[in-house]
């Protein structure tokens, strides 16, 4: 079979670059710059066996040079960009350099260095409030993604219902911190001092996480001895039940939602007063703890599924007879599986309910739930670098469709194809998204990956990270 | 004292008797042929001591401690280990965890142990891999141990399969039908193997099969059922020239 791959993306990355420039986003000075980055890319893939040498150093230095270039240009990327850049850029060779001597820590090297650098973007309001919580919502929406791949991909149930736990887990953590940080009708006064927040806030994401994973062990003994559509329904059934039991508990505002959280994350900034300091850092604190999250959750599934242990899951996906009678002690791995993905999913959710502000039952629909399972198929069944890809091009793409629908509007209005009465608006989302799940299931069943990791495909990013 | 003894089993699927009243006793080392007509409960009694049912009546006792009761995973840790019928690999899996994941009931380490990876974890994940690669050594599958079941031969499959029901050290190793679907030259490799793990190893082996050739080279004694019940039981001589087993297997010709 052909490998399509490298010709997709550098088709997808040179059209990037025209609509750019063509939608009039990137003046003549940004394309200068796209087209470096874009040649320095296109030579990676397609300069044989000198690109293996050297095309690492040549896409980091197009990339130097092109925001070097911007930044001359009128300011066009401002310095914080440059500093950031050029830090990942460096990070990047260092481990490219030295990598091999110490491999387990290139990945946590790597991803403090983006931490730092979207923290310190962030701080110096380079990256705006809007960019921020749309990383927020991809780094909550991998959580997501990853742990229902572990149960769905990995163990090949078919839960439907993943916003159940996510909304225990959202509603937990939120009651709690609310209750200990926050003032609230519901509570009064906060029974702590605020500025301990900050440190307050982990404990209370893993209570909301001990509860969504109590949730996974009641799902997991019907699943015991039930399987496949049956199953999926039970699921569906927890979900509902979950979701109408908040909307009728009138005290924590019932249908209405749960706020307060705001307050909370706010308090976070008052932790130097624990320490005697009046300053404050002004840090982008939920940013911080998503991205933790994040990468908690992925490392976590990793190992799991990579051990000899959580591999017994995927025994009981290939072939559950043969897993039970030759040595898998099935009812258990339902539950550990069950468990794992379900308290992640309430993970998910308390980051959500804090990123937000508030919680609201409507928000854990079977829309929700959809929407994980999405990623999990676009990404791929049995794939976590699959999960977050797909997580990440969910995420942007929900957000595109905010941009491309009035596009798609305009251009259908051009060619007379919709009355003139009619405007296409963003209730089309939920048609298209929906429709993108139909083509995938059409052309590419097993999903962008497949059950391979992103590693499979490309080797030579083993140098950066493992994901096997 | 036998190292398995079956009593009496009787196993009742709704109102069928798949297997009635059978008794069987296999000392240590012993290698041990089960034959008999297609539905004649020989897979049901495998599935039975195997632990993934529970028979209706009658006892099962494998190192003179009673299984009743117990899960498919525990009697495996027990020492008993089996192939399928039809090859139940996990074949999106590679030959290599195939064996690893077969080591899953002896894990001492559990959740945490691998979320921190323990030192218990190191030292257990490196053992198995350690006795992985060298069961598949020794059954010269080494070469397929990177290679996904679903991609390999049908003979080879077979032989990953008994791979996979050797590497945890079993005291008895039962064959379902090893020889099913193989060609000529597969089949005499395979009684070279089976003779030469039941010579290598400290084991016991029970063998469902029905093709004579494998029977009869093999097996010391054979135990013939028909309807769930035996219905002859001696040495391959006695047994090919027993007219009840004839009359099993070619029919009633009085009618
Ligand atoms: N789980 C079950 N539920 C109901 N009936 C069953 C079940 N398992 C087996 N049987 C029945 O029990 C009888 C014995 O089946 P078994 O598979 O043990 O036969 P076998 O001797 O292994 O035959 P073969 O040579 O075809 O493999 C058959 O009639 C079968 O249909
Ligand atoms: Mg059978």
């Amino acid at each position: 079979m052909k490998n399509y791959t490298k010709p997709i993306l550098a088709a997808g990355l040179w059209a990037m670059i025209a609509w750019l420039f063509l939608s009039g986003r990137a003046d003549g000075y940004w394309l200068v710059a796209l087209i470096l980055w874009g040649g320095g890319a296109t030579f990676a893939f397609y300069g044989g066996e000198r690109a293996r040498e050297y095309g690492f150093w040549v896409v980091l230095g197009t990339l130097s040079v092109g925001a070097w270039w911007l930044f001359f240009q009128d300011r066009r990327m401002d310095s914080d960009w440059i500093l950031c850049i050029h830090l990942l850029l460096g990070a990047m060779g260092l481990v490219r350099l030295f990598g091999r001597a110490a491999p387990a820590w290139n990945a946590p090297f790597l991803l403090a260095v983006l931490l730092f650098c979207l923290v310190w973007l962030s701080y110096q309001e380079s990256i705006n409030v809007y960019f921020q919580s749309v990383l927020m919502f991809t780094g909550i929406n991998i959580i997501m993604a990853t742990s229902l791949n572990l149960v769905n991909g990995y163990m090949g149930e078919f839960n439907c219902g993943h916003a159940g736990p996510m909304a225990v887990g959202a509603y937990v953590s939120s009651l709690m911190t609310v209750a200990l940080f926050g003032k609230s009708q519901v509570f009064g006064d906060p029974s702590l001092s605020p500025a301990l927040a900050l440190f307050g806030f982990p404990f209370c994401l893993l209570v909301g996480m001990a509860a969504a994973a109590f949730i996974g062990f009641l799902i997991s003994i019907p699943s015991f001895k039930t399987r496949g559509d049956y199953l999926a329904i039970i699921t569906i059934a927890v979900s509902y039940i979950i979701k109408s039991t908040i909307e009728n508990m009138n005290v924590i505002g019932g249908a209405r939602g749960f706020m307060g959280m705001g307050q909370v994350t706010q308090a976070m900034d008052k932790a130097p007063q624990v320490f005697g300091l009046k300053t404050s850092w002004d840090l982008p604190w939920m940013m911080i703890w998503v991205f933790l999250g994040t990468v908690f959750s992925v490392w976590l599934l990793r190992r799991f599924v990579t051990s000899t242990y959580g591999k017994g899951i995927i025994a009981i996906c290939q072939d559950e007879i043969a897993a039970e009678i030759m040595s898998v002690n099935t009812n258990r791995m339902k539950i550990a599986a069950f468990m794992l993905s379900s308290g992640l999913a309430g993970l998910a959710g308390g980051l959500l309910a804090h990123a937000i502000g508030y919680v609201n039952p409507s928000t854990f629909n079977i829309l929700k739930s959809t929407e994980a399972l999405l990623m999990v198929y676009l990404g791929g069944m049995g794939s976590l670098s699959g999960s977050v890809i797909a997580a990440v091009l969910f995420t942007v793409l929900v957000d595109a469709l905010r941009f491309i629908i009035p596009i798609l509007n305009s251009a259908l209005h051009w060619a007379h194809l919709i009355p003139s009465s009619y405007e296409v608006s963003q209730v089309w989302k939920w048609v298209l998204i929906p429709l993108l799940l139909v083509v995938i299931m059409r052309w590419r069943p097993e999903g962008l990956m497949g059950n391979r990791e992103l590693t499979d495909y490309f080797p030579g990013l083993r140098d950066y990270f493992r994901f096997k | 004292m036998a190292l398995l003894d079956v009593k009496d089993v009787t196993q009742q699927f709704g109102g069928l008797r798949a297997v009635s009243s059978f008794s069987v006793a296999l000392e240590e080392r012993e290698l041990v042929g089960l034959i008999g007509p297609n539905g004649a409960g020989k897979t049901t009694i495998f599935n039975l001591v195997s632990g993934f049912y529970q028979p209706t009546m009658g006892t099962i006792r494998f190192k003179d401690q009673p299984t009743a009761g117990l899960k498919p995973n525990h009697v495996t840790t027990l020492g008993v280990s089996r192939t399928f019928q039809n090859i139940r690999l996990w074949n999106d899996m590679t030959v290599l965890d195939n064996i690893r994941v077969a080591h899953h009931s002896q894990l001492s380490y559990g959740f945490f142990g691998c979320s921190f990876r323990s030192a218990r974890y190191r030292d257990q994940e490196k053992d198995i891999t350690a006795n992985a690669m060298k069961t598949l050594e020794a059954l010269d599958l080494d070469q397929y141990a990177d290679e996904f079941p679903k991609n390999l031969p049908y003979g080879t499959r077979r032989k990953v399969e008994i791979a996979r029901a050797l590497s945890i050290h079993p005291r008895l190793l039962m064959l379902d039908e090893p020889a099913a679907g193989l060609n000529t030259a597969d089949l005499t490799g395979l009684i070279d193997l089976i003779g030469w793990i039941h010579k290598e190893f400290p084991i016991t082996i029970w063998m469902i099969e029905h093709q004579m050739q494998v029977v009869m080279s093999l097996c010391q004694r054979i135990q013939v059922i028909d309807f769930g019940a035996t219905i002859a039981e001696g040495t391959p001589t006695e047994i090919q020239n027993n007219p009840a087993v004839i009359k099993a297997y070619l029919g009633d010709d009085t009618i």
